[in-house]
Formats: C-alpha cells, structure tokens, sequence
C-alpha cells in the first residue's frame, strides 16, 4: 500500500508447479504445486523433514538444491537460472534457519552492501536512523550495530537479526524459514510483531515453521501442510487449529503417508507459550 | 620547470607510471666516486662520506669477494643508485610538480593530507619531495623529517643512533645500502611525548632499473609513543627493480613504536629489506607486515622416489628433509612455484656442491663470529664466503630395487640370453662399467677392457652370471659380446644413448644406495685410474650432463662426489687445415665419505649466474629440501622477516603480518621475536588469506636467551581459506633456551562457506563482493589500525584479487 507498484510490471505473485528437487542426488520435492499471491501471508507447515526448507531455499536459489522438474516462475517469469543475489534483487528474501556469521563485518556493512546490491543506496543518516529505528523495535541494543553480524548472537538475536534485515530491506516476498523457532514467548511477540507490520507494506510472506506458535500472532490468508516432498493439504487459517488439535497424523494418512512417531519438536509445540 | 608527462595511457592498475621526473641523475652504476658524488651533492658531513666508503667497502670485500665480478655485469652496474626528482623539496602541496602530484593523486596521498595526516613524506625516487609536519607536532619537539634532512638538521642525534642496530657489515644489502642510502624517514619522539596520528611515509619505486635505498631511523625517547606507516605501491616494469631498505628502530625505556608496512610490490620488484628493532625495558615495539626466491631449472631434488629435476616435482611428492634433530624424514610437498627469469648466483662449496639460486633463498648456514658459531638460515645475499653450508651426508636408504621391463628381457635370437628380473648389485657394476667404457651396435656390444685388466675378468664373470653370456671375442683392447638381445636390453632400459647424449635413466634416481654404489664403482673400475699422487679417483666422460647425473647419485649413495673438471686439447690433423677441439669432464670422487646425515661445508664461491627460470617448493613441517646436496630452506620472506630484539627486561614485541595469495602466488609471511632479556613478552600473529592455487605459509622464529626467564610468547596464525583448493601452512620455529617460560600457540584455518556466500546473496550481494567483503572481515584487527585512506586502498585491492585481476 505505501509503495506503488511500479506502472505495468507484473504482480509479486510467486507460482510454483510441479516442482521437483533432488540434494546430493537424493529427491526431496517431489511436486510442489504452490501459489502466492501479491501481498498474502501463507503459513507453510508439515512435520520434520518433510522438506519445507528445502522448498525456501531452492525458491532463493540455494545452489546445492537441484531442480529437476518443475518451476518457480515470480512476477510471470522463472527464477531458475538466477543467482541467489540475482532473486534478491527481483525483491525476494528468506530469513534462515540458521543464519551465518561473519566475523569481521558489522551490521552497518553488512546493510549497507546489501542496499548496494540491491541499487537501493540511503544516506548514510538516513541510513543509520532507520536502522537505529528498527533495533528500538526490536527491542535491541544499539550496540548491535557495530557488532559482527551474527558473531556470538544468541539464538533470538539471530532472529531478530533476520527481521531486522527484513524491514530495511524491504522485500516483496519474504519467506521466513523457521524465524519463530528456538525463540522465548517475548522474542516470539516481537518477531510477530515485525511481521505484521512489514505485512502491511504489501510484503507477501511465506512463513514456514512446524508448529503454530507465530499463526497465534500473524494469521495467515492461507495454510499449506507439506509432507514427504508433497504439498498434502491446502486451506485457510482453521487449519492451523486443526493440527493444533489433531496433529498431522490425520492428513498423513489420507494422504496415503505412514504416520511417524511424534517427534520432539511436536511435544515442544504443546509447551509454554502455544 | 620542465616536467615530462609522457604515457599515461600504460595503466595497469597500480602499474601507472608517469615517466620518468628528475633534475639529477648520478651516473649509473656503483663506485666510490658515484657514493662520493652522492655524499657530496648532500652536503654531507665527513664522518658520513666515511661511514659511506667503509660500507662500499663492506660491500665490496667482506661478504663475498666473488662480488667484484658482479658488479662489472648487469645487476648492479645497471642501476641509478641516486636520482633527485625535482631541484627542490616540496613544502606545501602546490609546490609539488604536476606528474608527481598526478602519482599521488592516484594513490589518494591529497585527500590524506587534507584530512587528518601529521605528515606526508612521500618518496618518490630517492629524494622526499613532499613533506610537511603538523605544527601542533612541531610545538612537541617531534622531529619528522626525509633521512637526509635529519642528518643535516640534527646532526647529533642523528649521529648517535645510526647504524647502531644494523650495522654497515650486517649483510650484503644493508652494506650496499649504507653506501648509497638516500631518503627514508627520520623520526626522533621526545621523551614523553605521544603521536597521537600516524606518520607515514609513500614509497614508490619508479624509474626502470632504479635502485630505492632508504634509511629509516627511528628513535623514541623514553616513555613516548609513535605509530610509523610505510606503503608501498610500485608500477610494473619488465625489468626487475630493486628495493634494498634499512629500517632501524629504537625504544628506549618504556616507549612505544608501532611500524606498519602496506605493500603492493609489483612481481619484478626486488625486495631486500633489513628491518629490526630494539627493544629497552618496558618499551613496545609492534610490526605490522606482511611479504617474496628460488632455484634454477635443472635443479636436482631429492625426493623419497629417487632424484628428480625441481621442475618435475609436483605437490604430494615426498621429498627427503631435514628435522631439527638433524636426522631426514620424508615430507610431502605442498606446493610448486614457478617464477619467471630473475638474476640468479652459482654458490659453491670447497666440497664442490653447487646449486643456483636466487639471492633471498635461505641455505642452513653455519657461521663463525669470534669463537662462537651460529646455526642459522640465511638467504643467499647473506651468506658470506668461509661461511659453511649444510650438505647431505649418509641419506635414508628409500631405494628400491627396480623390475626390469618384460619387454627388454625377452631374447629374439637363438643366441643364448637371460636378463634379471630386477636390479642388482651386480647387474649395476656392469652397466655403471658400460657406461664408463662401453658403446652398442645393433648385434653387439663393445667394452673396452684390455685383457691385463683386473677388471676384465669382472666383466666377463657378469656377462655370464647375469645374462648367461660365456662367448666374448677379443679385439686389442675390445671385449666384443656378440648379442643382439644384451644390444637391445641395454637400449631397452634407457642405456642408449652415444658418447655425447648418454645421460641416467630416470629409475637409477630412485636404487638402493648399494646398487649406486656398485654402479658407481663399475663406471671407476672401467674409466678410473687411480692417479699418481693423488688420494681420488676420477671418472671421465665427454658429457657433462653425465657426470652430473653420476654425482648426483653418487650424493644419494652417501659417498663423495668432488668437483667436476673440463680437459680439452687441440689437435691438427696431419692433412689438412682442419682443427680438431677435444674436451672431456672429469668426476673425482673423494675418498673420505660422509658418516652423519648432514655435515658443512665451506662456501668457495658466489658468482652470477644469469637470468634464470626459477621454481621453488613449499615443504610441509620442516620446511627444507636437498637440492644438488644442499640442505636448503623454502624461500622467500627470510630476508623481509621484521625482528624485534627484545633487550631490556619488561620489554613487548608484537609483529602482524597479513598475507594474501591469489592464483598461482605463494606468500610468507612472519617475524622474528628475540628475548634477551627476562620477563619479556612477545605476540606473534599472522592472518593469511588463500585463493584457488593460492597458499600461503606463516614462519616464525622465537628465540628466548637462557637468561631471559619469565618470557612469554604467544603464537597465532589464523588463516582464511577462499575455496577447497587453496591452502595454508604455518611453520613455528622456537628456539627456547631458558626455563620458566610460557608460550602459547594457536592456528585457526577457516573457510569462506558456501553459506555465508548464500547469505550474503540472499541480501542482494554479489558473491564476488560477498567474499571480499568476508574477507575485509577476516582481516578487520589489521585494517582497523590503519588509517582510513589505508584501509580503503586494501579494500581495493582485496577487491582485486577477488576478480583475480592482481597476481
């Protein structure tokens, strides 16, 4: 809403068909058929292994996943054959798992190559304000912002971290791969809380996670259950009170999937805080 | 003033060069006259002309009397040793000449000066050109000056300090550049007194052939403190440049120096620095550096498969090398270097060892001062002769006794003929006897071995047991064995060629050291008279390469190979005009063989031997190979090593270096901490970055008196490595000789991952800017230190080295 889209480019609308990929030659999507339309919010959830993160990073353009069939096509065009930097810079960003650190460079590098790539320089004041902003936000301390990125962070200030990155960068479709898990309930708000508000920005989000914790803060316009390579079952945000309630052992076997034993993450999910 | 600007358009990164800009040049070349006409047109004070001519001297005699002959070649008579760019120096900017200002305008020394510099005293060729001080530094008392100025306006001072850590016979280069030393920088810190902004320095070498010979003095008086910056960016010439600096660094008591050193020596630049500091109590003394030798083709390494050219040793070779208990052990090579032609030297030992070399390979030296000697390793430019080397003695015995091919052994004749199915001692005497004194023809082989010969029953008894040979037919001094199949064995297994092309087959090289010495001995039992009058014995052959091969094994096998001597005779044929040159070589093999694995030699001779293509071996551990029977170091850096002499109790020394290797380069880096005095303390740290090809190797040497109890030392190499390829070594060498102390070493190596490069993709950062940019992190401690205009000229060319546009 607050930035227009620019006169006839086509729609932020990501759609995914028929994708297959394989890692180190062993296949891990074996037909994602997914669509995201401009400015929504889809929750993609489904048990460990299911291949959830495989499917956010090969959307980045992670190159150890290879596609193999299938595609990723973004405002009407592939985005196979892009680098990950290229994706970036056609407005697409994922929060990982597991961020990386780098010793040696702080954030306020870190931002500003980042704005450089993506040929969206600021003043250095206006710069700084804005990410001075965001660490208020987040309820960081502006110490973090000559910190080596990453470097000795806590888990939730990992987290943080990817939002922060998030707001200043400002993507069109931004996939969250797993940013609410290892977080307490207040990180947990706050990171919600940073969600919502770049949601309103017109921001598509793919949040994937495997337990609804964050759904209880951002409700999502759709839910997608992901199992064995396979989106198993597509639905609005009910859904998600669902496999609160039922688990994912229903949908596994109307797929025609064997249940597994329930995993410690799904024990985690019921703990404080749900 | 007439100021030539001539092609710009040559830009080659740093390698711009402005053509060349000066009012004076002294004649090309080195004499007393050129160093009395520099002196002189210093103005400079007497004791200085003395203390310049006793250097020359220095230079000329005492190193290596085998200089003299070098300076009539090339090398050193090809040099300007003093140019005077412009008539006067500089004292603001506006006055600094157009193509000058152009240089460092490329190189951001105006913007540094218009921010927040002390002083510039930038160094274009020999004289500063340019150089202002900061008044508020002024009102401090804190002399910042060109070398030259120092001595002119504070001749006292001045006096008192220099050449008093490197003194004038120190070595061949601070020799050479005490004679003809020229700008540098002079910096005295009064006592108490903090630099609180860095002074630096530009040098640049510019002219084709100019030799830079700067001398840096600085002194910090008690309890004072200065940071001292030297960079270096040099443009590329096809033409090896010389760079031979002194730096000299005094701390007194409770003072504290930093020095940091940025280069950029283009590959032709030839770097020969001698850099040291001392140490008082208390005081600190921090270097901050980082930095480039080799042998000649042909050069024969010993490896644990025998002996092969350098230029045929590959990484994961294992070559024979030197432990620190003096015993040999295999160790794999981790990389190769090849260089392209560069001034080499012919060392030879009163042993008659030789080997070719580029003048900063470092050799194991064993030198006498006064009643003491010294184990160490120098570079070649430092060895003096009388000095004495390390040459193998008794090696491991690797050999192997080698399958003959089946091919070679199969008779096609009805003639009666066996061959062994390996090598043996026996089987060796006889051909070592063919080779001194053998020749094939297609059905036959000749040997020429008079029937009084003792050897000739030898020779017979092996035909027979080897190749079950009984009829030979005599012919004068002939011994004919009619066989087509021992003609065709003899090729077959690498024997062939004639008089003139006969070299050893490769699989000799790699023998048990019995099988060389009994082919050994069958080349003396056919060639080798014992002489009259003399204690060895001698083989000959016209071909040189030859008897080259022969030493060498003849090393392998522990004996004594000695000098290999020329014979030639003219002779007229009896019709005719025609003049006909005979020449053969001559080995002689010592009687007295070698019984530990290593003993030393006297150095004979240093001579030039030209420019030659140069290669040299990283070794892993230990760090040294034989080459030609002489132990000899990984080259490179020895001679660059900052060192800091720890003299006063309390004393601190930090060195850093930082290396970067792109494709294809092999970078050392390190330093050198001696405590002599107790309850020192010393930080060693080296951060080195590899790509591709690249690697990279930290040396250090720690060296703790045995009366300095109480030191502490630690030790830290981190490395970055670029991709799987790339690698890095660090080899710490520690020399501890007192009790109680405490030292600390630590080596990281780390990788740029694949998944911080995704990570910084996935912000929209390219990987080629991601991975500089992990590596600017990587070596934040250093560019921290630096001021910003540093920083950003590193950032550069790290930038540069990412795209694999430098090196």
């Amino acid at each position: 809403m607050s930035t227009p889209p620019t006169p006839a480019a086509a729609p932020d609308r990501l759609e995914i068909a028929g994708l297959k990929v394989e890692v180190e030659g062993k296949q891990i999507l074996c037909g994602i058929d997914l669509a995201l339309p401009p400015g929504e919010v889809h929750a993609l959830m489904g048990p460990n292994g299911s291949g959830k993160s495989t499917l956010a990073n090969t959307i980045m353009g992670h190159p150890k996943y290879q596609v193999t069939g299938g595609s990723i096509d973004w405002r009407g065009e592939s985005l196979l054959g892009l680098t990950p930097d290229q994706r970036a810079r056609q407005g697409i960003f994922l929060s990982l798992q597991y961020p990386t650190a780098i010793p040696g460079v702080s954030l306020v590098n870190f931002l500003r190559a980042a704005l450089r790539g993506l040929g969206r320089e600021m003043p250095a004041r206006e710069f700084l304000g804005t990410v001075k902003q965001e660490l208020r936000t987040l309820k960081m301390d502006q110490a973090f912002l000559s910190r080596y990125i990453n470097d000795n962070f806590s888990g939730g200030e990992k987290k943080r971290m990817e939002i922060l990155q998030l707001a200043v960068l400002q993507p069109k479709l931004a996939i969250l791969d797993e940013t609410d898990s290892g977080l307490d309930v207040d990180a947990l708000r706050t990171v919600a809380e940073g969600v919502n508000r770049v949601r309103s920005e017109d921001m598509g989000v793919l949040i994937i996670t495997h337990y609804q914790r964050i759904l209880d803060y951002v409700t999502p316009d759709r839910v997608h259950v992901m199992a064995a390579g396979r989106v198993i079952e597509s639905g609005g945000a009910e859904l998600v009170a669902r496999i609160e309630r039922e688990g994912y052992d229903s949908m596994l076997r109307a797929a025609g999937l064997e249940t597994e034993p329930a995993e410690e993450e799904a024990v985690a999910a019921g703990a404080p805080g749900a | 003033m007439a100021v030539a600007a001539k092609d710009l358009t040559k830009d080659y990164k740093y390698g711009f060069n402005d053509g060349d800009v000066f009012v004076f040049r002294a004649k090309k070349g080195l004499s007393p006259e050129v160093v009395a006409d520099i002196s002189r047109r210093k103005s400079e004070p007497p004791w200085m002309l003395a203390f310049r001519l006793k250097a020359l001297e220095h230079f000329y005699r005492r190193p290596m009397p085998s200089w003299g002959a070098d300076l009539t070649g090339m090398d050193f008579d090809d040099i300007y040793y003093y140019v005077r760019p412009a008539e006067e120096q500089g004292r603001t900017w506006d006055e600094v000449p157009a193509a000058i200002k152009q240089t460092f305008d490329r190189l951001g020394i105006p913007e540094a000066e218009r921010k927040f510099l002390a002083g510039v005293s930038a160094q274009y060729e020999s004289e500063v050109v340019y150089h202002s001080i900061r008044a508020d530094l002024e009102k401090l008392g804190v002399l910042f000056s060109d070398c030259d100025t120092g001595l002119r306006e504070h001749p006292e001072i001045f006096r008192r300090y220099f050449g008093t850590v490197i003194p004038a016979n120190d070595n061949k280069f601070a020799a050479l550049n005490s004679a003809v030393w020229s700008g540098g920088s002079f910096v005295y810190v009064p006592k108490g007194v903090r630099v609180d902004i860095p002074l630096q320095a530009y040098f640049r070498i510019n002219s084709e052939s100019m030799g830079q010979f700067e001398r840096t003095l600085i002194i910090a008086e008690e309890g004072s403190y200065v940071h001292y910056i030297e960079g270096c960016t040099a443009p590329t010439y096809s033409r090896d440049s010389l760079h031979s600096a002194v730096v000299e660094i005094i701390a007194q008591p409770g003072a504290h120096v930093r020095y940091t050193t940025i280069q950029n020596w283009s590959n032709n630049v030839y770097n020969l620095v001698t850099k040291r500091a001392i140490a008082r109590e208390r005081a600190v003394v921090e270097w901050i550096d980082g930095n480039l030798g080799c042998l000649a083709t042909g050069t024969r390494v010993f490896t644990d498969q025998g002996v092969k050219p350098i230029e045929d040793v590959r990484p994961g070779d294992a070559v024979l090398s030197l432990t620190p208990e003096f015993t040999w052990t295999a160790q794999p090579v981790i990389a190769t270097k090849r260089n392209e032609p560069r001034p080499t030297y012919r060392m030879t030992t009163v042993d008659h060892r030789e080997v070719v070399a580029t003048d900063n390979h470092p050799f194991l030296t064993l030198r006498k001062t006064g009643r003491v000697r010294h184990l160490q390793w120098l570079p070649l430019g430092a060895i003096r002769v009388g000095d004495e080397v390390a040459l193998s003695g008794v090696l491991p015995d690797d050999g192997r006794p080698w399958e003959l091919p089946a091919a070679a052994r199969v008779p096609r004749s009805r003639n009666p003929f066996r061959a062994p199915a390996v090598t043996s001692d026996e089987l060796m005497w006889f051909l070592g006897f063919y080779v001194g004194d053998g020749l094939r023809e297609a059905s036959r082989v000749i040997l020429c071995v008079p029937e009084a010969d003792p050897a000739e029953a030898r020779v017979r008894a092996s035909l027979a047991s080897l190749f079950g040979i009984e009829r030979t037919t005599r012919h004068g001094v002939q011994l004919r064995v009619n066989s087509a199949p021992l003609s065709r064995f003899i090729e077959a297994i690498g024997f062939s060629g004639g008089a003139r092309g006969k070299r050893l087959p490769e699989w000799v090289y790699a023998l048990p050291a019995r099988q060389l010495r009994a082919f050994v001995e069958g080349y003396v039992a056919a060639d080798g008279p014992v002489r009259a009058n003399h204690e060895n014995v001698s083989v000959s052959s016209v071909s040189r390469a030859l008897l080259e091969d022969v030493k060498t094994i003849a090393i392998k096998a522990g004996m004594n190979p000695l000098k290999i001597s020329k014979w030639s005779r003219r002779e007229r044929k009896p019709l005719g005009v025609e003049e006909k040159l005979y020449q053969h070589h001559s080995l002689h093999l010592g009687e007295q063989e070698p019984h530990t694995p290593v003993y030393f030699s006297e150095v004979l001779g240093i001579a030039e031997a030209g420019d030659q293509t140069t290669y040299d071996l990283e070794v892993a551990t230990t760090a040294n190979f034989v080459a030609n029977g002489i132990v000899v170091h990984n080259s490179k850096v020895t001679m660059k090593y900052p060192s800091i002499y720890l003299m006063g109790e309390g004393a601190h020394g930090e060195i850093l270096s930082v290396a970067f290797a792109g494709e294809g380069q092999h970078q050392d880096a390190g330093g050198k901490c001696i405590h002599v005095a107790p309850n020192t303390t010393s930080t060693i740290v080296s951060k080195s970055v590899s790509k591709g090809t690249g690697r990279t190797s930290y040396r250090g040497h720690l060296k703790v008196h045995p009366k300095a109890h109480g030191v502490r030392s630690t030790v830290r190499c981190d490395a970055l490595l670029l991709d799987e390829q790339a690698r890095s070594d660090t080899y710490p060498y520690m020399d501890v000789e007192a009790d109680d102390v405490q030292i600390g070493h630590e080596a990281t190596v780390s990788k740029v991952g694949d998944e911080q490069i995704f990570y910084c993709q996935t912000r929209g950062i390219a990987e080629a800017e991601a991975t500089a940019m992990i590596v600017n992190g990587f070596i934040e401690p250093f560019v921290k230190e630096l001021p910003m205009e540093y920083a950003v000229e590193l950032n550069r060319l790290i930038a540069l080295q990412m795209e694999g546009s430098v090196g």
